[in-house]
């Protein structure tokens, strides 16, 4: 059977032959690119009007060219990940309930959202799809009950976006640590490793303090956001969609590496004193064959 | 195949809170208070007529006869039998074994069927001795303190009056080991380890409370005890205050370290596991828990070792929830020496037996996705949006995992009761 090739990995088009040829002792002849998400801020704020020459981005320490950059304006994938176990009963899953209806509405119309909610079990209840009601309606009728399988709410989340084209946002809403899982920590990491997905955590109660779920998104290059109240869950949201929709999408054709493995990325802005660029620190790299 | 354990997650600890605001399954009517004996010695008239009546394991009048008793009752059935138990000892102690051991059972009935008997209240008059202050929890958060249930308190009193000593009485390891199933099923931590105590001091060598022992350890070092550990220790930093009983530690908690990290519960559980086998070679559920701390400590090859004596056992063709962790775990260890194929061809035989299981579906994707096959990591999560999306309806033994013996109380509850009758 054939088997997909993991979202790291973007099929690029023709037009976009690379200007580096790869070398063929370290890659095959295949066109493929590689896609990462980077955040350009100054104290904070997302800085605009970049070009792909303005990007220093390293492969496993090897210079690299950026082939193209597009500017927050490709469609999204918005994939949730909701946290309905017991504890988020009464006003947490009211607040996340509405929160959630107001960012589904922020989404443009080109825009896909799907949702999956976990408690010790974890319900993918809506796959990625443009009829935002369905996701409407699911949200109306979650329910808080039972443990938190927390690790495999975010596992199957990202899983969710292998393959799908667009750019994939996974946005996890949690009050507390994993209390269920079979999977581990490092499961879900070197998962979040194969995929292009960026994850950004809203996190209050005892899941502030939780460390996995920092090392989790700093792997996709995304951000853990520590609330006091889950009144701020839907302000988070639409912070979050904003960061994200500035966010640059650069791709590029590793060249000069080895294909396979774990490739370990630097992404910097030159001549950029004072830029702060917040990107995915790596990326597992297809071996040939695959 | 019952799952049990869909019905304990509904709430880690629902069972604490449920206790804690007394509504106990009381299913019927208790006599109204008018009609209950107000003196000491008309209270141990009355136990003494529920102890004749109790048919054990039954929630019958018995135990709602002493489900129904105020505070005030049950502290006066305290003084009182104390003191008949002062009497009987003084007619001849061997007599007393038959009726303690039937006590025993009315007790553990009455705890597990009946409302809650605060310890701390009811033991004002001293004889049953003190009791632990434990921590109601909810999915990882504590909530508060609660008291200890008064019934398991005496019945542990009761059962010390055996004579010549209960040491070596078939029925009180079977007993003891019974009640630590029902505990561990439903998730009362504190209530097991002041019990588990006693038994280590009554039956050090019993592999049955070795197990239950270690099974409690390893339940401490999950991330769901370790979660209400965290948030007990953020919430004593921030009120400066200690908090007055750890699941597994008795009071007074040591300030240098209050809250045990879950290294020293798996060493512990290790220790409890490795002593079972010693004792019990053929203890298959101590080497299949026994595997899987190993795989926590990266020992891959030890605990793939273990794993195939566990998986050669007959037991585990009977034993289906068992032989589901073995294949899982196997999976986990094959996965960590690097041998993929092995570890899918283990899942393959773990979602054989449940195709539903979360786990092993999780697992099975995680693998997958490590072999860089994105069609057969999304098959397994897709496979979850199909499945009944009400917890209650899913079917995954690793929800069950902590309860250890907990998953089989009927079992040992009437192994405990064939031994009552040879208990004279």
């Amino acid at each position: 059977m054939m088997r997909r090739p993991l979202l790291t990995m973007v099929v690029v088009a023709a037009a976009l032959v690379p200007r580096a040829a790869p070398r063929a002792q370290v890659f095959s002849a295949k066109t493929i690119g590689v896609r990462v998400d980077a955040l350009v801020t100054v104290n904070g704020v997302p800085v605009a009007g970049l070009k792909a020459d303005d990007f220093e981005l390293r492969d496993n320490g090897v210079v690299q060219t950026v082939d193209s950059l597009d500017a927050g304006d490709m469609p999204l994938n918005v994939v949730l990940a909701l946290d309905a176990s017991a504890s988020t009963a009464g006003k947490r899953l009211a607040d996340l309930r509405t929160a959630t209806r107001t960012l589904l509405d922020d989404l443009k119309p080109v825009d896909r959202a799907a949702l999956t909610t976990f408690n010790h079990a974890v319900a993918p209840r809506v796959p990625l799809t443009a009829d935002l009601g369905a996701i409407r309606s699911e949200v109306d009728r979650l329910t808080a009950s039972g443990a938190t399988s927390l690790l495999e709410g975010m596992y199957a989340a990202v899983v969710a976006t292998l393959g799908e084209p667009g750019r994939s946002l996974v946005i996890v809403c949690t009050d507390g640590r994993d209390t269920a899982s079979w999977l581990q920590a490092d499961d879900v990491i070197e998962g979040a490793k194969h995929s292009n997905a960026v994850i950004y955590v809203v996190a209050s109660a005892g899941a502030r303090t939780w460390a996995p779920l920092k090392s989790l998104t700093d792997v996709t290059g995304g951000r853990m956001i520590e609330i006091e109240s889950s009144a701020q869950i839907g302000a988070e949201f639409k912070k979050i969609l904003e960061d994200f929709r500035s966010r640059y999408v650069l791709t590029f054709t590793p060249t000069g590496v080895p294909r396979g493995g774990y490739h370990r990325l630097d992404v910097r802005i030159r001549r950029g004193g004072g830029l702060k660029v917040t990107a995915r620190p790596g990326y597992v790299g297809e071996s040939a064959g695959k | 195949m019952a799952m049990k354990g869909s019905r304990w997650l509904a709430g880690i600890c629902v069972a604490l809170a449920a206790l804690s605001l007394g509504v106990g399954q009381r299913g019927q009517q208790p006599p109204p208070p008018s009609q209950q004996p107000e003196d000491a010695d008309q209270l141990v008239a009355k136990w003494k007529d529920a102890l004749t009546t109790h048919i054990p394991g039954q929630h019958d009048d018995a135990v709602r006869w002493l489900g129904a008793l105020s505070v005030d009752q049950w502290k006066l059935l305290n003084t009182g039998l104390k003191q008949y138990f002062g009497v009987l000892g003084a007619a001849g102690r061997a007599a007393m074994n038959g009726v303690v051991a039937r006590a025993a059972v009315l007790h553990m009935d009455t705890a597990r069927f009946g409302p809650l008997a605060p310890a701390s209240k009811v033991n004002s008059g001293g004889w049953t001795g003190p009791a632990p202050s434990l921590v109601r929890t909810l999915d990882g958060e504590s909530l508060g303190s609660m008291d200890a249930n008064w019934n398991w308190i005496l019945a542990r009193q009761l059962i010390d009056l055996m004579y010549p000593s209960p040491k070596g009485v078939p029925f009180v390891a079977a007993w003891y080991h019974a009640a630590a199933a029902w505990m561990l099923e439903h998730g009362l931590y504190g209530e097991v380890d002041a019990h588990l105590q006693r038994a280590a001091a009554v039956a050090p060598d019993d592999p049955r409370i070795l197990f239950d022992r270690a099974c409690l350890a390893e339940a401490l070092a999950l991330p769901r005890s370790q979660s209400v550990m965290d948030d007990l220790r953020a919430k004593q930093a921030a009120s400066n205050r200690r908090a007055t009983f750890i699941p597994g530690q008795p009071a007074p908690i040591v300030p240098a370290n209050p809250f045990p990290p879950a290294e020293q519960w798996i060493a512990a559980a290790e220790r409890g596991f490795r002593r079972t086998l010693d004792i019990d070679a053929s203890a298959v559920e101590a080497r299949v828990r026994l595997a899987r701390l190993l795989t926590l400590q990266k020992k891959y090859g030890e605990a793939s070792a273990e794993l195939k004596k566990a998986l050669a056992d007959d037991a585990l063709t009977r034993d289906f929830i068992l032989a589901y962790y073995a294949h899982l775990f196997a999976a986990r260890a094959s996965q960590g020496l690097g041998r993929l194929d092995d570890a899918a061809a283990q899942l393959a035989q773990a979602l054989a037996l449940f195709p539903d299981a979360q786990s092993g579906l999780m697992a099975e994707s995680q693998l997958a996705l490590l072999r860089s096959d994105a069609d057969g990591a999304l098959a397994p999560i897709r496979k979850l949006a199909v499945v009944p999306k009400d917890p209650q309806r899913r079917q995954d033994p690793w929800w069950l995992y902590d309860t250890g013996p907990g998953r089989q109380t009927e079992l040992y509850m009437a192994d405990m009761r064939a031994r009552l009758a040879a208990v004279k």
